[in-house]
């Protein structure tokens, strides 16, 4: 006599403890410390904080922790915590020019006021696996930089050779609390974009680079460094610093275009990101010029000029999600095929045999 | 606005909410409604409490004529943090005392083709409501015909109401709240006026 | 770092207020696909959050609370569900489909008709009916706007033309109210009968997708078709081995490697019953 299956709880129960098991790994091991972390895994932790979209080191060490080091799984942690906090508001925009710089590039001039100061780079490392890598250091000169250097991209607007970077007139929507559609307007985009998977941001990019849309990119200006962070309490009505983060920012200066009644311009891509994470910037810039195709004029052709397509599709908390949610059952469904593929072929061989 | 939480507010709004959904789930059907509002409202404590239900910053909320009051005003600010409209079309909510009349219906904004859910929802405060007379609701949520009245509520808005239900699937969303009760008419509804009504 | 404090259900007040304001919108345009800002859930999007969303809006500490997937309230992922609400809400559970008042739900209607007292919730991953003909939102929005179901009629008469029937067995799309044409979740066709005409509201939540829809209590619901090829259900050769039951759904339970297969009431609380009552 067939009895049901049961026990779904239970298994469930011993899944997580023999999980709890595996995270720990051996315990001869010392365990590691969100110290560690978030000092010396320091990329993953900003990666995590920039997808997660929340900017709290300990909290993303916790969660690369937590996920084992699987940062989508991390990145899903974050978030999950994200939407439990209060808000109590927004900032005001940072201001990047301001920004005490640690690292700050431009492919586009050979030196630039202030200089190009490489700050802590892979970039001319040369990539050999090393397990003696930082035994010997070297010193560091002791040179304090300044604040307020110049953005490449503004030496350009003040000969007029790049379009104009604007002031917003009203006020950005958060696609966190509202409802999004598209077409979408360009704040939205960057949102999405800024929070969306360094993978398949950078796979797009990419294609573009390759004749998927070309948008002739140069890096105007790369900068990493700390901004403040500035917010206006409605009992004080005058804004108070908060405290500070570190940005990566990237302006990329590409394709120009003109008009009919305009003299040609240089036009922009931006990318914008917590922590060190210039891939991440420089693949937002080059898809977010792409995605401005349509308010450039120009014929959509390519993946990354596909907005729904992008957008839709960039976020690795939703793509995960429903990737592996095909190992829920869905055996009801699959029955349902079954039955009707069955008597799909029986009535086609029927036919068949009827012919022959 | 603070989100600190104590268990028991939350109960008391996630209540008063099934109360408005099994309201707006059968229409013209009215349900006991036991408000929970702080006093000082202006409103009805019913016609406050669907406020603090539904209402907050990401609404803008129209007042009636006999509802523009500064208490009225400062109390949605205060405790939901609404923002106050005075264009009718922008508003999400409206809140009118049928005592001073009924509104004209066709200035609130219906939604669009596309998105016929950015649309306002209507709060009239009138005296009292009755099941089993009056006009004749017909559509979702009724089984066969289901029969409302509300004091102050005449021809004239049941008419409207018509006109209005032409436009479906745009229109707007009505919720009714009297002493101790709630109903709601949304645009689904078919209205068939009795002869003399 | 502070620990979060959770409130009722889980989700902030300021949450169940939009997804409260989403559910009567839908409610009130019976098929229509209401966008609503989803929020990130603690389990992952594709799992029931837009489900768990509308289930945590809607709950009071009144209800009584049944989890199935598939039809069976021990499949792992309604264990999870359930638990979660356990957790968050202390709210009473039940596997007895006529004890409880708010029903969550993954591809599977109770065989037990509801009441005016319950409500169904639906987990939903695909909302858009048309989407697998119009990958796009922006024309998939118009065509529902404009009343132009054309493609999906047109799919289905392929499908006529190819198979000799129509070749849809779940998510079967269906008119609503005589306006929007929906996708009822993928329930099997076999539960569509279930959805027209209902004594109990019914909520579909798409946590990805971020739509909620509705279906209010006694509304017209018909499944697309043709005259000449009207709809049909799913039917079975022999009745379930444990209890017997012509009328419910069944699965297929593999028995052994020679390929011995058995049949079964998917819908295991009534299934129970029915055993019970022999």
């Amino acid at each position: 006599m067939y009895v049901a299956v049961k026990g779904g709880e239970k298994a469930i129960d011993a899944a997580h403890r023999l999980l709890s098991e595996e995270r720990r790994g051996d315990t001869t091991v010392p365990e590691l410390s969100l110290e560690q972390i978030s000092g010396q895994l320091t990329l993953g932790v900003d990666r995590v904080m920039n997808e997660g979209s929340i900017y709290d080191r300990e909290l993303a060490a916790l969660a690369m922790k937590q996920a084992r080091g699987d940062l989508i799984e991390a990145i899903f942690l974050a978030r999950a915590a994200r939407t439990t906090l209060a808000r109590f508001g927004y900032t005001e925009a940072v201001d990047t020019s301001a920004m005490q710089i640690r690292r700050r590039i431009s492919a586009a001039f050979k030196d630039i006021p202030g200089g190009q100061i490489l700050g802590a780079t892979f970039d001319y490392t040369h990539r050999l696996l090393d397990a003696d890598f930082d035994k010997t250091p070297a010193g560091v000169a002791d040179v304090s930089l300044p604040r307020n250097m110049p953005k490449v991209l503004g030496l350009l607007e003040a000969e007029g050779l790049i379009e104009q970077s604007r002031p917003s007139t009203t006020t950005p929507s958060d696609v966190t609390q509202t409802p999004t559609s598209f077409p979408m307007p360009r704040d939205e985009r960057l949102q999405s974009l800024a929070r969306g998977d360094e993978g398949f941001l950078l796979s797009l990019a990419y294609s573009t680079q390759r004749g998927y849309g070309r948008t002739h990119p140069f890096a105007g200006e790369i900068r990493l460094g700390e901004v403040e962070v500035e917010f206006t309490p409605e009992e004080l009505g005058f804004p108070i610093v908060i405290g500070e983060v570190t940005l990566t920012e990237c302006e990329m200066i590409n394709q120009f275009k003109g008009a009919a009644d305009v003299p040609p311009q240089f036009t922009r891509g931006y990318g914008l990101g917590f922590g060190q994470c210039e891939r991440k910037a420089m693949a937002m810039a080059l898809v977010d010029r792409s995605l401005r195709a349509g308010e450039l004029g120009e014929e959509r052709i390519a993946p990354a000029q596909d907005e729904e397509f992008v957008i839709s599709h960039c976020d690795n908390v939703q793509a995960t999600g429903f990737v592996e949610h095909l190992k829920l059952p869905h055996y009801v469904d699959f029955q349902a095929e079954l039955g009707l593929l069955r008597q799909l072929r029986t009535e086609s061989v029927a036919v068949q045999e009827a012919a022959e | 606005m603070s989100e600190a939480i104590t268990a028991n507010p939350s109960h008391d709004r996630a209540r008063n909410f099934r109360s408005i959904l099994d309201a707006a789930s059968h229409p013209g059907r009215i349900y006991a409604f036991v408000p929970h509002a702080p006093l000082g409202s202006g409103l009805s404590p019913e016609a406050a409490t669907v406020a603090l239900t539904l209402c907050d910053f990401l609404t803008p909320v129209w007042l009636c004529e006999n509802f523009s009051t500064p208490a009225t005003e400062h109390y949605l600010r205060f405790h939901i943090g609404a923002p106050l409209t005075r264009k009718a079309n922008e508003a999400a909510f409206a809140f009118c005392d049928v005592a001073s009349g009924v509104p004209d219906l066709a200035q609130f904004s219906k939604g669009t083709h596309e998105l016929p859910d950015l649309s306002a929802t209507i709060v009239l405060q009138v005296p009292q409501m009755l099941s089993d007379v009056g006009v004749r609701l017909k559509g979702p949520g009724i089984k066969n015909e289901h029969q409302f009245a509300a004091a102050a509520l005449g021809g004239d808005f049941w008419r409207q109401m018509q006109v209005a239900r032409r436009d479906f699937p745009l229109g707007i969303d009505v919720i009714l709240v009297g002493p101790g009760a709630i109903a709601a008419i949304p645009r689904s509804t078919q209205i068939l006026l009795l002869e003399n009504a | 770092m502070n620990a979060p404090v959770y409130n009722f259900a889980y989700l902030n007040e300021q949450t169940k207020r939009m997804i409260r304001r989403a559910i009567l919108k839908a409610v009130a345009i019976p098929g229509y696909q209401v966008p609503f800002a989803a929020r990130e859930m603690p389990m992952p999007l594709g799992w029931g959050t837009g489900g768990v969303q509308v289930t945590a809006a809607i709950l009071t500490p009144d209800d009584t609370l049944k989890v199935i997937d598939q039809g069976a309230d021990d499949t792992t992922n309604a264990v999870s569900i359930r638990k979660f609400f356990v957790k968050t809400a202390g709210i009473r559970t039940t596997e007895a489909t006529q004890d409880a008042s708010i029903i969550q739900t993954r591809h599977r209607i109770p065989e037990a008709p509801l009441t005016e007292n319950q409500i169904l919730v639906f987990q939903v991953p695909i909302p858009e009916p048309l989407r697998f003909l119009e990958p796009r939102e922006t024309e998939t929005r118009k065509m529902h706007a404009l009343e132009e179901y054309g493609v999906m009629h047109v799919k289905l008469y392929e499908d006529i033309a190819r198979y000799g029937e129509i070749a849809t067995t779940y998510d079967y799309p269906a008119l609503v109210n005589d306006r929007y044409v929906f996708d009822p979740s993928p329930i099997p066709k076999f539960d569509n009968p279930k959805l027209g005409q209902c004594s109990a509201l019914q909520l579909f939540g798409a946590g990805r997708e971020k739509r909620i829809y509705a279906l209010p209590p006694y509304t017209n619901v018909k499944s697309l078709d043709f005259e000449d090829y009207p709809f049909t259900l799913q039917s079975w050769e022999k009745p379930c081995e444990i209890c017997g039951s012509r009328e419910s759904y069944l699965d297929e339970i593999v028995m052994d490697d020679a390929g011995r297969r058995m049949f079964v009431c998917s819908d295991t609380d009534y299934c129970s019953k029915r055993q019970a009552m022999a």
